[in-house]
């Protein structure tokens, strides 16, 4: 009987963590656009979030790389003057 | 053991030999000694209970029923009520933790569900061995499956995010909407200070922007000194506006919103509001359009 105890103890534990995946799945959610546009219309499972997301950070780092690429690009090809304004605002 | 409720109390007369059992305690008193056991498992041998050397105990529960005709008020339903529904396994864990020889009989025309063999372990892993009876644990096994997928994509996520040591689904979760924020955030602020610090449609090409900007620049007497400068707080107030009038810039507040976008990673506060918005990501550009 003592172990049917400690697992109630268990599952309020995991009840917790439960409460805080969820709100943070919420959150993620609501940062996708892909589902944000259609956040009213149905739920989505969590998973399906979690697998946009893996897609989605992956889009945008791949974006990040690209855009960062042709900005040196861009930064060598202008003056330095104009070169050092657009550095300073990147590398805020 | 000291639970009065006893696991069976079978008077069961048939051709096998007469077996009355008491109650649990009796039952395992009696199986602790090897010889017991040996004549048990040759009693039990005769279809009803199966009997290996390995205190796995196999129990067929319709056929002890339909054996014991008579006897149908003797059979005690082991499984609580409390229990009958769902929580097989767990049930028989408990049972398993107390006693290692137990016998369940079931009417079945209480619990029709659950004919099945039932395969019991002494050991604590006797809930490993039930799990893999389907009947029980269809729900489970599902909930086990989508655990999996979950867990699985957790780990992911991890290997996508950078700086997540922590394996705990919390932390990986929470580095996650800070890491994509802060990679939106970036992304925007490249997109439009590389592409167009005015505000024209992304779509325009880099080339031209580089065009436009050199124009610009040109156009609004850029000198060096001016760029140079060290500090984004001073405002230059004397550089007219540039002809895109119909956007408007919140003056007031440019400044201050300036200073938190200057460390996006650090502050939170600024990052929930430049999602997805970027509202003073915008006040920003305009403030660094000001500085041309």
């Amino acid at each position: 009987m003592s172990s049917r105890k400690s697992r109630s103890r268990q599952t309020g534990a995991s009840m917790i963590t439960d409460e805080q995946i969820n709100d943070l799945v919420l959150q993620l959610h609501r940062l996708l656009p892909e589902l944000a546009n259609n956040r009213r219309s149905g739920k989505v499972s969590a998973s399906r979030v979690l697998q946009e997301t893996c897609s989605y950070i992956r889009n945008l780092s791949k974006e990040v790389d690209d855009l960062s690429e042709r900005l040196s690009q861009l930064l060598e090809s202008t003056d330095s003057a104009q070169a050092a304004l657009i550095r300073s605002l990147l590398m805020q | 053991m000291s639970n009065n409720q006893a696991f069976m109390e079978l008077g069961w007369r048939n051709d096998v030999g007469s077996l009355a059992v008491k109650d649990q305690g009796m039952m395992s008193e009696r199986a602790r000694s090897d010889e017991d056991r040996l004549i048990n498992g040759l009693k039990w041998g005769y279809g009803y209970f199966d009997h290996d050397q390995t205190d796995n105990y196999l129990q067929i529960v319709p056929e002890i029923h339909k054996e014991v005709e008579n006897a149908k008020e003797d059979l005690l339903v082991v499984v609580p009520d409390e229990h009958s529904e769902t929580d097989d396994h767990h049930h028989i864990k408990d049972f398993s933790e107390r006693s290692d020889h137990r016998f369940y009989l079931r009417n079945k025309h209480e619990n029709p569900k659950k004919r099945r063999i039932q395969v019991l372990s002494s050991d604590d892993e006797s809930e490993e061995f039930t799990r893999e009876v389907p009947s029980v644990t269809r729900k489970g096994s599902k909930r086990r499956r989508r655990d999996e997928k979950m867990s699985n994509k957790m780990r992911k996520l991890q290997q996508l995010v950078p700086n997540c040591h922590k394996t705990d689904k919390v932390s990986v979760l929470d580095k996650t909407i800070e890491y994509m924020k802060n990679l939106q955030l970036q992304l925007q602020m490249m997109s439009t200070v590389g592409v167009n610090p005015y505000f024209l449609p992304a779509t325009l090409g880099f080339g031209m922007h580089n065009h436009m900007l050199t124009a610009m620049a040109s156009a609004h007497g850029l000198n060096p000194a001016n760029h140079m400068m060290p500090s984004p707080l001073i405002p230059a107030l004397n550089w007219p506006l540039p002809p895109f009038t119909n956007i408007s810039f919140p003056h007031s507040s440019s400044q201050s919103l300036f200073l938190t976008t200057s460390s996006p990673a650090s502050s939170p506060q600024s990052l929930h509001g430049l999602v997805p918005y970027f509202p003073s990501f915008l006040d920003f550009s305009s403030h660094a359009m000001r500085r041309l």
